[in-house]
């Protein structure tokens, strides 16, 4: 009786302790799915606002009087730690590197849009960039709202999009979420008028990604590509994929893809042979520095690495309007120092560029 | 030398069988002309088809008139603004836009057979070679999911699904305040200053 009894008791306290067992599992679980959300989308404590910038990557652009001198952070607005920490390292990087404004191909302000998002995604972590003067030119992505348009710090003037001109290129900001008649006609109306040598487009959806979660956007493609080779465009730069990706180039334009400045997608990069250089574990922004006929540009990771960078030679049209490559060389303006640096830089790209 | 006889017959016929023969030929004349004009009886359907057009322009105009006055009551939106004001201006707008059409209902805009043309400008867009362009880059859009309803804001949280380029081209126009989402199966007219939804279609993509 009585050892029945004792089993019974056995019985129930193996079942109590595989309870709290389970409920001690769960709560580690949740607890441990709490971090990691809270992790990649938490508000920066306001003390490492403060703190002094990571020492800069060895840069190597030629950095010339009068050149066109800018940064490019796409998918950056959701004022997670990992955009406050990879904004540190632009701040950083504009000490060697004087950039004067900043491109914005979309995703610039995630979730809600609360007075208050503004600030913690966009303003707050940008503060020492746009206190030393520096512009931001932001075109709308997916999770932008139409809005956003009319917000002083994106300088867009009240347009879903717009052109500016810096120096000797010409810019164009794009809205890749509605691309409709009117937009296509002002497009090719001011690409034709554009007498700039270096034409730039910037905006959100890619026309070629090798990114595995959305990939190109064939029906933009369809309908920009042909303006792009018509008009001579030189450079293209996207986001939505959040990896960074230089695309060989594509009927003589050079494509990017950069939508990892706060966003990121690990190991979401697919091989293919339209990828030039790719990199997908980490966050990271560009530089770019154009003179006369020559495109520098370097893309430094979160951590201060220079995960790619190269010279693109400005292509050539014939008089029958078709492309050509131009014979990369270093520019005789830079100084011998940098033209080492740049010719040791550039060595494994040229053959990319001029493919 | 045929008109001749012929023209020699007509006077010789009485009056009744001329007035017969008259009408025959009229009538052969108006089926003659009918055969002829085959192809024009489409064009008549196309103008049927522009007119529902014309109904949902006729509608989109209001709407813009009616957005308009509302804005008039508010301070304008200058090209560059705080962050405070943008958000206080869509949520007033919204509301002013609210009060003015309180008992908007689904096809006030999208009325039956004006959704009906829609659908069938949508599945003529999706034929052929565009078909697997369009449907592709909608896949890779970020697909959007939530429950439309007329009079609502479009969640500031959710994302917009592309409108791929090749359906906005064979949709009727809007005004610069109005634009197409794609949501789930459903084309949403959106008033993208004050972020509400106008009315919609539901299953409008195929």
């Amino acid at each position: 009786m009585q050892s029945r009894e004792s089993a019974r008791s056995r019985t129930k306290r193996l079942r109590l302790e595989s309870a709290a067992l389970a409920a001690g599992l769960l709560l580690v679980f949740w607890t441990a799915r709490g971090f990691r959300m809270r992790g990649s989308d938490s508000p920066e404590p306001r003390s490492s606002l403060g703190a002094p910038p990571p020492p800069a990557p060895a840069l190597t652009f030629p950095i010339i009087k009068n050149s066109v001198r800018f940064a490019v952070i796409g998918d950056s607005g959701t004022g997670g730690t990992m955009q406050y920490e990879m904004a540190r390292e632009m701040v950083a990087c504009h000490r060697k590197f004087p950039f004067d404004f900043v491109l914005m191909p979309g995703d610039n302000i995630y979730g809600r849009k609360r007075p208050q998002g503004f600030d913690r995604k966009f303003a707050l972590p940008y503060q020492p960039l746009l206190d030393d003067g520096v512009k931001f030119y932001a075109s709308l992505g997916n999770h932008d709202r139409t809005n956003e348009q009319y917000y002083n710090l994106f300088n867009m003037n009240g347009r879903r999009y717009y052109t500016f001109r810096k120096g000797n290129a010409r810019l164009f900001a794009l809205d890749s979420n509605y691309m409709d008649p009117q937009q296509l006609e002002w497009l090719e109306k001011q690409l034709g008028q554009a007498s700039e040598p270096s034409k730039i487009c910037f905006f959100h959806h890619p026309l070629y990604s090798d990114g595995r979660t959305h990939g190109p956007d064939l029906d933009l493609r369809a309908q920009l590509q042909p303006l792009f080779e018509r008009y001579h465009v030189n450079v293209v730069l996207s986001g939505h994929d959040h990896v960074y990706e230089r695309i060989n180039p594509q009927h003589g334009v050079y494509y990017f893809v950069l939508g990892n400045s706060g966003q990121l997608r690990r190991h979401n990069l697919r091989s293919s042979p339209e990828m030039a250089a790719g990199f997908d574990t980490d966050r990271d922004f560009m530089m770019v520095e154009i003179f006369e006929d020559y495109l520098y540009f370097e893309t430094v990771s979160r951590p201060g690495q220079i995960v790619d960078h190269g010279t693109l030679p400005r292509q050539k049209s014939n008089s029958r309007g078709q492309r050509s490559p131009v014979r990369a060389r270093i520019h005789s303006a830079a100084s011998e120092e940098n033209r080492r640096q740049i010719a040791d830089a550039v060595c494994g790209v040229i053959s990319d560029c001029c493919a | 030398m045929t008109g001749f006889r012929s023209g020699i017959r007509a006077r010789r016929l009485r009056p009744r069988q001329a007035c017969a023969g008259g009408a025959c030929l009229a009538v052969l004349l108006v089926v003659g002309e009918a055969i002829r004009a085959a192809p024009a009886g489409q064009s008549v359907r196309t103008n049927r088809d522009a007119l529902k057009i014309e109904k949902f322009r006729q509608g989109v105009v209001a709407y813009d008139r009616l957005h308009k006055s509302a804005a008039a009551q508010l301070p304008p939106l200058k090209p560059k603004e705080s962050r405070a004001r943008i958000v206080e201006y869509q949520s007033a707008l919204a509301a002013k836009i609210r009060a003015v059409r309180p008992h908007a209902r689904r096809g006030n805009l999208f009325t039956p057979a004006v959704a009906r043309e829609f659908k069938r400008l949508i599945c003529l867009s999706m034929q052929g070679r565009e078909a697997a362009r369009i449907r592709t880059s909608l896949k890779r859009g970020e697909s959007v999911q939530f429950r439309v309803a007329v009079n609502r804001s479009y969640p500031p949280s959710v994302p917009f699904e592309t409108t791929p380029p090749s359906l906005l081209q064979n949709l009727p126009e809007l005004s610069p305040e109005l634009e197409y989402r794609i949501v789930g199966q459903a084309l949403v007219l959106r008033d993208a200053t004050a972020n509400l939804i106008v009315d919609y279609i539901p299953n409008a993509i195929p």
